[in-house]
């Protein structure tokens, strides 16, 4: 599936990243993981990769530490529990076995592996039991906009492929709705951040990565709160409109040292990555186009 | 021209009679460690039997040192030894981070894994840490509060007798691999729900104690042991356990173990490190906790614990 490194080269890497290696480890595992889903032809434009692995595909620095996710449909994958079949793999040097899929939410619409337990058999630098998982998050919801092909991108120098893989992904317009409703309903500052690595790269010009649309960014977020507010009215009640969500994404948010820390960029984007750039690039850069 | 200068970064290692002995020995018991002095009576034993009927001539400290120089063991801390798996060329292959904590804390009395190290073990938060946290008693005479292990930063927390664990059920002796006789303590999951609401600096924070609350509560969760635990970790602790029992539904739970805390007189600020520093907080007169982290945030940690 990959060209898996080996134990040098991975300690190598870590150090480079200033990650640790389990954490690594954990992400080669989940890309060859998204590998076997294409292999078994999981991915279409209706059912696609997406959150903070989806923005991999735009160089996005954060590492996520344990989750993967995915947004299909009952068109693609029926039975939702049919999904622990695919998430299986095994080949010489990596086997992964999924927890059987459990909805975790009271529609059915959302459904979790958890745990993904995998045997990392191309290393032993991962001893610890408990750092041999990561969790699968399956959304059966159906994305509201077609997803398009994108090449995998990683933040490190381990030559995992000759030529990057291709794979769908999530329109970006539908990543800023979810991140947008996660972060206002949830308050978990990883979505916050993301947010600001999008309002970041889809500025006009060079470097450019994203291309957003303004309208379409607001139609989405509208879209996506009117879906939610069926599903899980309680949680979305403070919320009654799309503004109201923008209010809140222009306030400027808290960041507690512990919980600030948990956000785990490669280091060589550290520096760059601060609190206040954050919140500039929310405030500066994203809420306008909403307006 | 010899392999080995050829290639200087990859270990070549060669084995005594005396150091084979001692690597056979110590995959008999199903071990990856040694420890001395504690292990030197039974290794000498082991060693002799397979080297008999020659004897093993002076102390296992020096012998033990010569491996770990020619990186047939690794050397953790003094006295402390972990083997070497067949091709590494660092320790953090050959164990993990329990092992070493039980090998740094395992001779000094009691101790046992709690705060982030438990929330983690329990599998109520993903967060991956560089640091272990450890709970030993205030009488120990291990006076370190914190250490450089392989990999792991060890902190060390002094537990009055008052607060130490008490039940059997708080305390959880587990394998810490599948295939070796080798175990470490740690907290149930019972008394790690506790021990982080009262330290959440060493818990990666309260956003990290509530959500792993929430968690917990979609598990099968002794929560009367909870409230005990709670109850008995000072006046504030069982404050703050009686009020996020109460948020998370178990008012019956509260109403059994905490029917005398009046709330009367009483601020007990949730978060105690105050991370928020808001301006202004509500205080619950039932418990006489000051919520002083954003109701938002409380309401939306909960939720998104809810969903996955």
């Amino acid at each position: 599936m990959i060209n898996y490194p080996n134990d040098r080269d991975l300690v190598e890497q870590a150090s480079a990243c200033g990650i640790p290696e389990p954490v690594l480890v954990r992400d080669i595992v989940r890309l060859v993981e998204v590998l076997n889903l294409k292999r078994k032809d999981f991915f279409t434009k209706r059912s696609v990769l997406a959150g903070s692995m989806a923005l991999r595909c735009f160089d996005s620095p954060r590492f996520t530490v344990y989750d993967a996710d995915f947004s299909t449909s009952a068109d693609a994958v029926h039975p939702p529990t049919s999904l622990k079949g695919l998430l299986a793999y095994q080949d010489d040097a990596l086997e992964i076995t999924p927890a059987s899929l459990v909805p975790h939410d009271d529609a059915g619409t959302a459904w979790k592996s958890a745990p993904i337990a995998y045997n990392p058999v191309f290393t032993s630098l991962v001893p610890n039991p408990a750092d041999r998982e990561f969790k699968a998050d399956v959304s059966f919801r159906g994305v509201m906009l077609d997803g398009f092909e994108r090449e995998l991108v990683v933040p490190y120098e381990l030559e995992l492929w000759d030529e990057p893989p291709v794979v769908f992904i999530m329109d970006p317009h539908e990543t800023v709705a979810e991140k947008t409703l996660g972060w206002c309903a949830h308050q978990q500052l990883k979505h916050y951040a993301d947010l600001a690595y999008i309002a970041l790269v889809s500025r006009d010009g060079e470097g450019q990565l994203i291309k957003l649309n303004n309208a379409k960014l607001r139609t989405t977020l509208a879209d996506k709160l009117e879906a939610m507010r069926k599903l899980q009215s309680n949680i979305y009640e403070p919320f009654p409109h799309v503004d109201a969500l923008i209010d809140k994404l222009e306030e400027i948010p808290i960041f507690p040292v512990l919980q600030w820390q948990r956000i785990m960029y490669v280091r060589q984007a550290r520096d760059r990555f601060t609190q206040e750039f954050l919140v500039r690039a929310v405030r500066e850069l994203l809420v306008p186009r909403f307006r | 021209m010899r392999y080995n200068s050829i290639m200087p970064d990859r270990i070549v290692r060669t084995a005594s009679p005396q150091a084979s002995a001692i690597l056979e020995a110590v995959a008999d018991a199903k071990r990856r460690s040694l420890r001395l002095p504690e292990d030197e009576e039974w290794l000498r034993e082991q060693v002799e039997e397979k080297l008999a009927p020659r004897k093993l001539e002076g102390k296992l400290a020096p012998l033990l040192q010569g491996m770990a120089d020619r990186k047939s063991v690794y050397r953790v801390r003094r006295g402390r030894y972990v083997v070497a798996p067949r091709g590494s060329f660092s320790v953090k292959q050959a164990a993990s981070t329990e092992l070493f904590v039980d090998l740094v804390l395992g001779a000094q009395g009691d101790y046992y894994l709690s705060y982030l190290s438990a929330l983690v073990a329990h599998r109520l938060t993903d967060v991956h840490s560089t640091a272990a946290y450890a709970a030993i008693r205030q009488s120990s005479g291990f006076r370190d509060t914190h250490l450089e292990l392989p990999g792991v930063e060890l902190h060390i927390v002094r537990l009055s007798e008052g607060r130490w664990p008490t039940e059997e059920r708080e305390l959880e002796r587990v394998r810490i691999f599948p295939d070796a006789k080798e175990f470490v303590w740690r907290a149930s999951l019972e008394r790690t729900l506790v021990d982080a609401l009262s330290r959440p600096q060493l818990s990666a924070g309260f956003e990290t104690v509530m959500s792993c609350w929430a968690v917990a509560s979609k598990r099968e969760v002794n929560w009367d042991l909870v409230a005990a635990i709670g109850e008995r970790a000072g006046d504030s602790t069982a404050r703050r356990t009686a009020f996020l029992l109460g948020l998370l539904g178990y008012g019956d739970v509260v109403e059994r173990n905490f029917a005398t805390l009046g709330g009367r007189g009483r601020t007990v600020p949730l978060d105690r490190t105050n991370s928020y520093r808001l301006a202004h907080a509500e205080r619950d007169s039932r418990t006489g906790v000051v919520v002083n982290v954003p109701v938002d945030h409380l309401r939306g940690w909960v939720a998104a614990a809810a969903n996955g």
